[in-house]
């Protein structure tokens, strides 16, 4: 009896653990295919494309489990952390070494995840902040969670900022410290943020458009007049103004929770 | 008495090159390109796009004595060195992938300056690293980036003038690859994002201050027309990318550029309709943008086959009466013929040889029998989703009336699948898996046809797909290369290969002739790569071992 419940329990334990293994092989292989797989990438159960050939061939798990989470640098080859999970992510490398063409015997246990974590999910307040059918979108200027441009200077923490402070900096006109107004020798004038300058070059964000800023490098010798400048007399660097106009009431606030939720700084 | 001849019109060719050595590239030179054939000046060698030479000392007779003058390394040998060079009055412009540009003595290969763009540490986008080349005008050299700017060099120095932000990469899951345009005084700029969830646009910046002057959503928003074609909300991630370069007709003041596939690509159940203006060639005023017609080649497109290839402009009698006329090879192996006044049908002619998404095209311009993917089951399609030809650009010889264009044969088992779009992440809508053709060779071929008729002249085979643009020449030639590197020159009236040349590594790039002092050259970037390269080991494995290279080869004829 009691043999044979040794036995009955190593074949449970045997079949349980050939279960999890092909249960997260499964798994990554459904995430490989709609998220590796994809448009020209690594092609449909890892036969190349744009990317390079999966199967077939001999991978280190910690090196896929790295490339996977980390992306590489430069290339097209993206970072998944934070856009899918960790045990997605163990999945998928699961599912390359079973289609690689050796499996050395280490390499074939079940990949765990570090650490667990979710997705992240994205808020409204997200996508209007950076939504391209509105001129003035906020991420035009202003960087947070990792996109948008950098006209702006970064967002100091917005912990322990009540929201109707934060709702009213942005209708508030910017402080721009360092914003300047030009006149070139060929007469055209235009307000900016300054962005950098050297012996030959200043380097200024033009808000004058409709567009995007511009960020215009100025060869010194084309500059008939600079001065340090305040909004007041140049409309085009008050931006906040229009944001009444962009946004709805309830946008902005939607807006005013998506910033309140990145406690750090970029 | 051919060669007589040919000597006097390079003469003459040749006096008018002395003449143009302005150092500004005005709106007018652009427009008259063609009356300055020792230059390249943009990206289609004319507004016309139709990537042909009147230059004619290199010919049918003497192409056998042509070698190699000089080299050039660009150093990125990574994602296919795909670009047109630009000449202008002795200098040449080229990019690299990775956005690098250099500016090149056209005699001697020596740099006069480069450009390094700076770009961000991670780009992790599916469009890869490739440029197709710059543009040029008002004294400027514009680029278009791989994390979406536009930016503006001084073509004398490199140094940067303007840039431009024009969209953050990682919100839109989209950016550049693509040359951008000048028209008079704006520069217009596609965008790549077709298998993104996004939203795509045509962008015109005034060429001196980088101010935008005008945007065309290629997907019309909530409250305006064309909006109604789309399944409530999936215009907001249905692609239209604008990932190549337009043409433009000075004399109607319009701009023609083709627009890419909706996304998800290949799975429509969640965008019921037409999909406006996706699969559509556009046509803009130049000033302002406006539309002025459409003409949509694929309505509701599930197989990405995208319309977003060259347009090519020209004038033929067609029927008794006097056209003119767009022609426009489309990725899914017909070549669409547009009258580009009105944006009428005329004719659709087939250059793909194994195609089985629709039985025809009637002569209305209806596609008939399509043959759809189906959600969660295989699917054979032909041809595959990289198309019965790639980028890669015809060419169209005023001097023969044909039109030469590369095609490839290779069908996919599709999958299509319903996704959920997240702004900025890949939306392809299903998987697929290349497969030989059922009833036909995979392979290769360059094909020489009527315009208008699609009547074929001559066929030259190739044993891979070519993935290299044509250049036509008035010395009857044409250029290509194929993935081994050999690049090539064929009689353009027989096909016949004339010229042979082993460059090293793939071509995947667009040749283009010049002339300086008496002298013409032809101009070719090698180099393999790109996302069609790399699928291709699925069928032929030993691709997968082919080099890359990052080499631009300039020939001539020994003095």
């Amino acid at each position: 009896m009691h043999e044979f419940g040794s036995a009955f329990l190593l074949a449970a334990f045997a079949l349980f653990g050939q279960s999890t293994l092909s249960g997260q092989t499964v798994e990554g292989k459904q995430v490989f295919n709609t998220s590796c797989a994809v448009g020209y990438c690594h092609g449909l159960d890892g036969r190349a494309g744009r990317g390079p050939r999966m199967r077939d061939r001999a991978w280190s798990k910690n090196y896929l489990y790295k490339t996977i989470e980390q992306g590489i640098p430069g290339s097209a080859m993206p970072a998944w952390q934070g856009r899918i999970s960790k045990e997605k992510i163990a999945a998928v490398v699961s599912y390359i070494l079973s289609i690689s063409k050796e499996q050395p015997e280490s390499e074939s246990e079940p990949v765990h995840a570090s650490l667990s974590a979710s997705a992240t999910t994205d808020s409204p307040g997200k996508a209007l902040f950076f939504d391209l059918s509105r001129d003035r979108n906020c991420g035009v200027c202003h960087r947070v969670a990792g996109a948008g441009a950098t006209v702006a200077a970064p967002f100091t923490s917005f912990q322990g900022i009540p929201a109707r402070v934060l709702l009213a900096k942005i209708l508030a006109q910017p402080t721009a410290e360092s914003s300047v107004a030009v006149r070139l020798t060929d007469g055209e004038q235009f307000c900016g943020i300054k962005a950098a300058a050297d012996s030959q070059y200043l380097r200024v964000y033009d808000l004058g458009g409709a567009g995007p800023p511009v960020l215009r490098t100025l060869v010194l010798r084309t500059i008939d007049k600079q001065s340090v400048q305040s909004v007041t007399p140049c409309p085009s660097l008050n931006v906040h103004a229009r944001n009444t106009v962009v946004y709805s009431s309830p946008e902005l606030q939607s807006i005013v929770d998506f910033l309140m939720r990145k406690s750090a700084p970029e | 008495m051919i060669m007589k001849l040919a000597r006097r019109t390079s003469a003459f060719l040749l006096a008018i090159a002395a003449i143009c050595t302005a150092a500004d590239m005005t709106p007018e030179r652009l427009m008259n390109a063609a009356a300055e054939p020792q230059n390249w000046l943009t990206y289609g060698g004319t507004y016309s796009a139709w990537r042909y030479s009147a230059l004619n000392q290199i010919n049918r007779d003497n192409v056998r004595k042509l070698a190699p003058v000089w080299a050039f390394q660009t150093g990125k040998a990574e994602g296919g060195f795909s670009c047109t060079p630009l000449v202008v009055d002795g200098i040449m412009y080229i990019t690299s992938p990775g956005n690098r540009v250099f500016a090149l003595n056209a005699v001697t290969g020596q740099e006069i300056w480069h450009y390094y763009y700076a770009l961000p540490k991670t780009i992790g986008l599916i469009y890869g690293p490739v440029n197709r080349g710059v543009a040029m005008g008002a004294g400027l050299i514009f680029m278009g980036t791989l994390d979406n700017h536009l930016v503006a060099l001084n073509s004398l120095t490199g140094k940067e003038v303007w840039n431009v932000d024009i969209e953050d990469m990682k919100q839109c899951g989209c950016n550049i690859t693509g040359a951008p345009l000048v028209v008079k005084d704006k520069v217009l700029v596609g965008v790549t994002g077709g298998d993104s969830a996004h939203r795509g646009y045509i962008n015109a910046f005034y060429v001196n201050t980088g101010r935008r002057a005008w945007r065309f959503w290629t997907i019309p928003g909530s409250n305006e027309s064309g909006n109604e074609t789309w399944q409530s909300g999936s215009w907001k991630n249905g692609g239209g990318a604008t990932w190549l370069t337009g043409s433009f007709d000075p004399e109607l003041n319009l701009i023609y550029w083709g627009v890419g596939n909706p996304a998800a690509d290949l799975y429509g159940g969640a965008r019921q309709g037409s999909n406006l203006y996706t699969d559509c060639i556009v046509a803009l005023d130049a000033d302002t943008g406006t539309l002025k017609w459409h003409y949509q080649e694929i309505a509701h497109d599930v197989w990405d086959w995208d319309s977003a290839y060259e347009c090519i402009l020209i004038d033929k009698v067609v029927d008794g009466v006097s056209r003119k006329l767009l022609v426009h090879p489309n990725k899914g192996g017909y070549t669409w013929v547009l009258d580009r006044v009105t944006g009428q049908f005329i004719a659709a002619w087939r250059f793909g040889e194994n195609v089985n998404w629709i039985s025809g095209i009637d002569d209305k311009g209806t596609l008939l029998g399509r043959n759809e993917p189906v959600k969660d089951k295989p699917t054979l399609i032909c041809p595959s989703v990289s198309g019965s030809r790639s980028w890669n650009h015809a060419a169209y010889s005023p001097q023969t009336g044909l039109l030469y264009t590369p095609a490839m044969e290779y069908c996919d088992l599709i999958t299509a699948r319903d996704e959920t779009p997240v702004p900025g992440a890949t939306f392809f809508g299903g998987g697929y898996e290349m497969k030989r053709p059922p009833n036909g060779e995979a392979g290769g071929h360059l094909d020489a046809y009527d315009p208008v008729s699609g009547k074929r002249q001559w066929s030259y085979r190739s044993k891979y797909p070519l993935l290299a643009s044509t250049l036509a020449t008035a010395g009857n030639l044409i250029f290509c290369g194929d993935p081994e590197g050999h690049f090539f020159a064929l009689d353009a009236l027989t096909g016949e290969k004339l010229w042979s040349f082993s460059t090293g590594s793939g071509n995947r790039g667009s040749p283009i002739a010049f002339a300086i002092s008496g002298r013409q050259y032809i101009a070719v970037p090698t180099g393999w790569g790109s996302a069609v390269a790399g699928g291709m080991p699925q069928i032929w494995p030993e691709t997968e071992d082919f080099p890359a290279g990052a080499t631009l080869f300039v020939f001539a004829l020994p003095e």
